[in-house]
């Protein structure tokens, strides 16, 4: 009998891939943490890295921190562990970066959905997930993950305006 | 550690007055699902099947169905977007886009 493990080194060696292509979120946030900076003056820098931080944040944190802590996050669905992270990371940045609570808010809103997807992205490098729960959970997160995203752009806007 | 997921095993299906005894399907199988009872091959486990599908190819008395298939959420989506089976895309180096399975 042949039997394959997952261990520590097993998901860190297919978390590069997973990275890799992710490039699509990495630039996602660059744009997205200079278009909250906006207007371009002479603290745009000082609005904007916060919030880029945060955004760039959940990509290693889907990617690398999500496959080193499988085993031991809550929840079998790999979308609500990956959630899970990336509401941690928003809060630790709200309170490190001492953002305005809407900031925050909106950092959580799209980073719970952002480390959420890359979580159930990494059930395609896994050795124990089946296609059919894959499948489960896109179908019931998908619509959760985009209205947690538009509502986070919305109330991002929200706080830079208001 | 807990490395147990949603719905595994779901499509795994053992006819089991089909199981010749060769037990090859324990032997290919790489989370333990079956077991041999009684000269015939059991499911074990069903809950630690992730539906690869080596245990159906490997046995030869077609006594074992599952449906593998590619599991990444991207797959997923891009099959549904394009109303097909789950696929990596065209030229993805995981033999997506063709009926493959690999992630």
């Amino acid at each position: 009998m042949r039997t394959v493990s997952f261990a520590l080194r097993e998901r860190m060696a297919v978390a590069p891939i997973e990275i890799v292509h992710s490039w699509p979120l990495l630039l996602a946030a660059i744009v997205l943490g200079g278009l909250y900076g906006l207007p371009f003056d002479e603290a745009w820098l000082e609005r904007s890295l916060p919030a880029a931080i945060l955004l760039l944040g959940t990509v290693p944190l889907g990617t690398m921190l999500f496959p080193a802590l499988l085993p031991w996050l809550p929840s079998r669905a790999f979308a609500l562990k990956g959630a899970a992270l990336g509401a941690l990371w928003a809060l630790a940045c709200g309170l490190a970066f001492r953002l305005p609570p809407l900031a925050t808010l909106a950092g959580l809103f799209l980073a719970v959905p952002a480390t959420g997807f890359l979580a159930l992205n990494f059930t395609g490098s896994s050795t124990f997930t089946s296609q059919p729960g894959a499948l489960a959970e896109v179908e019931q997160g998908f619509w959760p993950m985009l209205v947690s995203l538009i509502a986070g752009l919305a109330l991002a806007a929200g706080s830079r305006l208001l | 550690m807990n490395l147990s997921y949603l719905k595994n095993g779901e499509t795994l299906e053992l006819e089991r007055e089909a199981c010749v005894g060769c037990a090859a399907c324990v032997d290919v199988c790489p989370h333990a699902v079956f077991e041999m009872r009684g000269g015939k091959a059991e499911i074990r486990d069903r809950g630690a099947c992730m539906e690869c599908g080596a245990c159906a190819r490997n046995c030869p008395a077609a006594a074992i169905s599952v449906d593998p298939g590619v599991g990444c959420a991207a797959a997923i989506i891009i099959g549904k977007l394009r109303g097909t089976a789950p696929s990596c895309g065209e030229g993805a180096g995981c033999g997506g886009g063709k009926g493959g399975s690999c992630c």
